[in-house]
């Protein structure tokens, strides 16, 4: 198990390695590069080669690369031109809330759409799997950015249920839930759905297998049937898929960030996009990557505690 | 209470979604009693266990009758009451031993927990699981109850089902086809466990099964079923000896197990006058044994390796070879039908791909009609493709499934660029040189049964004219009446067409009728080769005669009990 | 040319009946139809709008539906409904064209990885899950700017960041047709590799490809719009539902009607595709799931 996830990790690390190079290459061979972006219309060419120069981006771009790596070894990912700070500071600032935000999404998906999908697996072709099957499939595709503005207007504005803006009193706990509810509203709802869904075929699935049979035969209780022993093997692909869907999470807390002013990863991107300001661009752009990664690497690592197979390279 | 039988089913009608499964189903299972159910595919006969077990499909709906067990009719018992039966007085063992335990939980896990029952201790209940694996003859008891079932033999994983079946001490066990998945010695061990087991404890068991040949090994009483209803019933002597119904007839008398002469032609089931009429008289005239053979195979080494750049430079587990082939050698001549015998994973199945080219051999030389493929580029390998064809295991999905019958029988002869004035015509042709209708042509392979895709996958291997027919278990699959159709239709068009064939199988009972000569192998090896005849009445290697005894004792009608004794134990195979 | 090639690209026999399954799906029907009138919408923007969608009213901003503007009018007075139907014309080219391109492109990848030698696959599996670390809104943020906004830059974005998906499931695919009985019984009978490929194989990658595809179109018409409502999209005046969903949020102290009116056609053409997507994975091959 641990060979397992040694290796796992060290996969991860390498897929970062990757990632960030091609970012870091295609952001630097793109036709408007961050220097002219950065200049305006305005920048002389002797202050964008003092600029580049600065960033030593007169380099060739092999050295530019090794460089850059060798500063993210450090845990430096270079200087916000306009505010003069670290951008690791920044970054680090903001990527709690941002954290914060993906792990109560994670949550709520699984929360909620494990029972549903069971419940409807268990109850197949009744009304209540009809319902849930409709729901589910309705908020699967809804625009986050829209979930997050109806959200707003709707329990905010509205109905005055629950704060519009920030992220609470620093240090107030509840204030602090509170403030997040609306934001993960808009980021799990569709994970919900998804989930839901997921776990239902898998659930039909698996409660079809002649080892489920097998364990009713020997009188086990449904219950138990169901839920200890179908579910645990039902739930891997939502491990998987809650792994990978972390990216897209990501992208739809940039929304909710920036709906609800929530100052985290996503409003600091947006906020630097407005003036475009490379580094932080980048900066956080490397960190979500690196959220990603180990997201991915988490849920393998999650599925081969769950199924002994995989940990053999055993395709499940 | 204690009168009468155990189980008694009147007039059980049953159907999924409205499609009548079983109709007026009606026997009894005495106690202590071994009944056998024997059917062939769709006969209803698994059903029937798991409609005592009351684990039937949502979509089952039971219309009529009555199954009562020690005086109690099931079916109008709660789901708590029935649940109390099962594991209990009733336990069950299922077909396919790789599905059966969960895949998540350590067997020792999975054999404590089905002792819930009981009021021991955790250790108490492994010691007793352990102890009941001991009995079905599991190596290492202790040390296999903390592995996982992936980590156990498809065999171990069986006896394994049986051992937590039997541990609960049932009155009644329903053993659903448990030895259909496993290889003939294999399975001859699983039946004398089966019935080790069943003696010890005294139980009635109801055994379902395809095999004719297993019901005289272990049971007292035999249920014949075809499409949902009973055709006869009665003591399984009697009943094999002098069947009283056509369809039980027909069965008996399609089992190439039963037919005792070797014979070119297998009994079907229109029936068939020259079944044991034939004797087999030497070495048959079709068999041209000039130079160079049809084929020649020499020295054929063929591995397997799995190999991943990427986890093996993350130091993951280095490269997993499997020599699938070592050494292999033989020749097949014009109009001669060779037949390569083996259990799963000897590497039979490799021998015929390498035969086709589609699988690269490390070393060795592969002769077709004199010209040599191995190493050869798709484009050098085409004229001889033509000259070979191959049927491949799964009847359905070795036809390409967006191609109708008629364009696949043909599509050899537009690949091989035969002129053909009529493609229709053709098709037509070649459909009816199989027993098809016409009316095939426009059918997709989806629409067709096991039986008319392997006439379909005949005919398209016959279409481009070939010398050299492999044939990867032609039989797998199928029923036994419609078994002996195929294979005499092959023999058929091997007199007509002076076809040499290389049969691919695990089936005995079928390899002894219609192969001139046969190969055993092992364990990627050849350990034995000779003339069918010769063979089959006199083997020399250990092996070999092991299998032939395993299918062979399954046929005699009864046993003395003097020789079950360990026979159940797991016996170590011998080296080839 | 000869009967094979005509069978191998009729349609599976059971085509009609599957349809008419689709079709008495309630879900599959209600997602047609909102998809049709969507596709005819788009389509006929120009003949059905009341209004120029950039025909500016400031003496007339912020109204409230009405007669002549069915859902109100933005803040500079352009109408809000002739402004939706000419959207839904860039959210139907942003979904068609990048699915169709990213589909396109990862088949031939995912074929190429399947059927090339050991190192090409393994170099292209190793970007293809490179790729993939890049979720589309992460993405587009670090990349889209250099590129500067417009409707070109967001179907680039959105094919490289989908492909990836198409290539992975076209590669696994292939892999295991490769071994399937009856692409090898097609290749001992002598078939060329091309018609290997393209005969046998492709017809059963394209079936499940462009279901996957279908399914995808929501999410792609979701992403469009978040990005032109980032200002990384489309280039506003476009009548993009992100931008008009983004003037309406910026709005909003004014009026929250505008971002609600825009979030209507979003919602709806999303549910809409969701709908069709499922009902046809459901009849057509229900044992796929989605890319992810």
């Amino acid at each position: 198990m641990l060979a397992f996830a040694l290796r796992r990790s060290l996969l991860g690390l390498l897929v970062v390695l990757l990632a960030v190079t091609t970012l870091y290459c295609l952001v630097h061979a793109a036709p408007g590069n961050p220097i002219d972006i950065l200049l305006g219309p305005r920048g002389s060419p002797a202050m964008k080669a003092a600029l580049e120069a600065r960033l030593g981006l007169d380099q060739p771009l092999p050295v530019q690369i090794l460089k850059f790596l060798g500063s993210l070894l450090e845990g430096e990912l270079g200087i916000d031109i306009k505010s003069r700070r670290p951008v690791a500071d920044l970054v680090l600032e903001r990527l709690p809330k941002t954290i914060a935000l993906l792990i109560a999404s994670l949550f709520v998906a699984a929360a909620f759409g494990i029972p549903l999908g069971c419940f409807a697996a268990t109850h197949r072709g009744s009304a209540a799997d009809r319902v849930v099957g409709v729901a589910s499939v309705s908020v699967i595709s809804i625009p986050p950015v829209i979930i997050a503005i109806y959200g707003l207007l709707l329990f905010a504005a509205w109905l005055k249920w629950l704060p519009a803006v920030g992220a609470g009193e620093r240090g107030d706990m509840a204030d602090q839930l509170n403030h997040l509810i609306l934001p993960t509203l808009a980021v799990a709802l569709n994970w919900i759905g998804y989930v839901a869904r997921l776990v239902r075929a898998s659930m039909l699935e698996i409660l079809n297998e002649d080892y489920i049979r097998n364990a009713r035969a020997f009188g086990l209780g449904e219950w138990k049937v169901v839920y200890r022993y179908a579910l645990r093997i039902a739930v891997s692909p939502t491990v998987t898929v809650l792994g990978i869907g972390v990216g897209y999470m990501l992208g739809s807390a940039i929304f909710a960030e920036i709906v609800f002013a929530r100052p985290g990863i996503g409003k600091l991107i947006y906020d630097a996009l407005l003036v475009r300001n490379y580094p932080v661009i980048m900066g956080s752009v490397l960190a979500s990557t690196v959220i990603l990664v180990v997201a991915t690497t988490v849920s393998d690592i999650l599925n081969a505690l769950i199924d002994p197979r995989i940990r053999e390279g055993q395709e499940s | 209470m204690a009168d009468g039988a155990l189980v008694e089913i009147a007039d059980l009608t049953l159907s999924y979604a409205g499609v009548p499964a079983l109709r007026s189903v009606t026997f009894d299972v005495g106690r202590g009693r071994v009944t056998g159910i024997v059917g062939e595919s769709g006969s209803g006969k698994s059903t029937l266990g798991a409609a005592i077990l009351r684990l039937l499909p949502p979509a089952a709906r039971v219309s009529a009758g009555r199954i009562l067990f020690d005086g109690r009719d099931l079916l109008s018992l709660s789901q708590r009451e029935m649940r109390a039966l099962r594991g209990a007085r009733i336990s069950f063992v299922s077909q396919d031993p790789l599905r059966a335990l969960m895949p998540t939980l350590t067997i020792g896990r999975q054999m404590t927990e089905i002792q819930f029952r009981r009021g021991d201790g955790a250790r108490r209940k492994r010691l007793r699981a352990a102890e009941m694996l001991d009995r079905v003859g599991v190596p290492n008891p202790e040390q296999r109850l903390r592995a996982y079932p992936h980590e156990l033999s498809g065999g171990q994983r069986q006896r394994v089902s049986i051992a937590m079946a039997m541990m609960m001490q049932p009155d009644l066990l329903i053993a659903d086809e448990p030895t259909t998945a496993l290889d003939a010695t294999l399975e001859a061990q699983i039946i004398a466990l089966l019935r080790e087991l069943q003696d010890e404890a005294g139980c009635a068991m109801l055994f379902v099964t395809h095999d004719l040949g297993l019901l005289p090994e272990l049971c007292d009483e035999v249920v014949v079923m075809e499409s949902g209803e009973v055709r006869e019933s009665g003591p399984v002597e009697r009943v094999l000896t002098e069947p009283v119904s056509d369809y039980t007839r027909m069965l008996v008398r399609c089992d190439p197990a039963r037919v005792g002469q070797k014979t070119r032609r297998l009994p079907t089931r229109s029936g068939n006058p020259d079944v044991g009429d034939v004797p087999w008289l030497g070495p048959p005239e079709r068999i041209l044994r000039h130079d160079p053979p049809m084929l020649v195979v020499e020295g054929l080494d063929v591995t397997f390796r799995r190999r991943s750049w990427l986890r093996g430079a993350l130091g993951a587990q280095s490269d997993f070879i499997v020599q699938a082939v070592k050494g292999a050698s033989f020749s097949v001549a014009h109009g001669e039908t060779v037949a390569i015998v083996g259990e799963s994973g000897s590497g039979k199945t490799t021998i015929a791909r390498s035969v086709l080219a589609l699988q690269e051999p490390d070393r060795g030389s592969i002769g077709i009609g004199g010209v040599e493929v191995v190493g050869r580029s798709p484009r050098e390998l085409r004229p001889v493709r033509r000259r070979v064809a191959m049927m491949f295991q799964d009847p359905i999905g070795s036809l390409s499934p967006r191609f109708t019958v008629g364009s696949l029988v043909t599509e050899p002869m537009l690949i091989h660029g035969i002129p053909v004035p009529d493609r229709e015509r053709e098709a037509m042709r070649l459909l009816d040189l199989v027993g098809l209708d016409a009316r095939f042509a426009e059918r997709y392979p989806h629409e067709l049964s096991g039986g008319e895709a392997r006439r379909v996958g005949v005919a398209r291997a016959l279409s481009s004219s070939p010398e050299l027919l492999v044939a990867d278990e032609p039989t797998a699959g199928l029923d036994l009446s419609i078994q002996g159709e195929l294979l005499n239709l092959l023999a058929e068009i091997q007199e007509q067409m002076g076809l040499a064939i290389l049969i691919i199988t695990h089936n005995l009972a079928v390899v002894r009728h219609i192969s001139d000569r046969t190969i055993v192998m092992y364990r990627g090896e050849f350990v034995e080769e000779g003339s069918t005849e010769a063979l089959f009445r006199n083997p020399r290697h250990e092996y070999t005669r092991m299998l032939l005894s395993a299918s062979r004792h399954l046929q005699s009608a009864a046993r003395a009990p003097a020789d079950r004794g360990n026979e159940g134990a797991e016996r170590p195979l011998p080296d080839p | 040319m000869n009967a094979t090639v005509k069978t191998a690209t009729v349609p599976a026999p059971s085509r009609d009946a599957a349809w008419r399954r689709l079709m008495r799906d309630p879900m599959g029907l209600f997602g047609f139809v909102i998809v049709s009138a969507l596709a005819a919408s788009a389509l006929f923007a120009h003949v059905i709008a009341p209004h120029d969608p950039n025909a500016i009213d400031i003496a007339n901003r912020f109204a409230l539906p009405s007669g002549d503007h069915f859902l109100g009018t933005d803040q500079l007075g352009r109408d809000v409904f002739s402004r939706t139907l000419y959207g839904g014309r860039i959210a139907l080219i942003v979904a068609l064209v990048s699915t169709g391109s990213a589909a396109a492109i990862g088949l031939v990848i995912g074929l190429v990885a399947a059927y090339g030698p050991r190192a090409v696959d393994n170099a292209i599996v190793l970007v293809l899950d490179t790729m993939r670390c890049y979720p589309t809104i992460i993405f587009a943020l670090a990349v889209g700017p250099l590129f500067g906004a417009g409707l070109g830059t967001v179907i680039a974005i959105m094919v490289v960041t989908t492909f990836p998906f198409y290539g992975r499931i076209v590669r696994t695919q292939t892999l295991a047709l490769k071994k399937a009985e009856f692409v090898l019984s097609a290749q001992s009978s002598g078939a060329s590799a091309a018609r290997l490929v393209f005969l046998h194989m492709l017809p059963n990658i394209i079936g499940p490809l462009l279901i996957l595809a279908s399914m995808d179109i929501p999410i792609v018409i979701a992403a469009e719009a978040g990005l032109s409502f980032l200002g990384v999209g489309v280039k506003p005046p476009t009548p993009s539902w992100g931008i008009i969903l983004d003037e309406g949020y910026r709005s909003v102290q004014h009026t929250s009607w505008l971002v609600v009116a825009a979030g209507i056609p979003l919602v709806l053409s999303t549910l809409g595709f969701t709908f069709l997507g499922e009902a046809l994975r459901d009849t057509f091959d229900p044992k796929l799931g989605r890319r992810f």
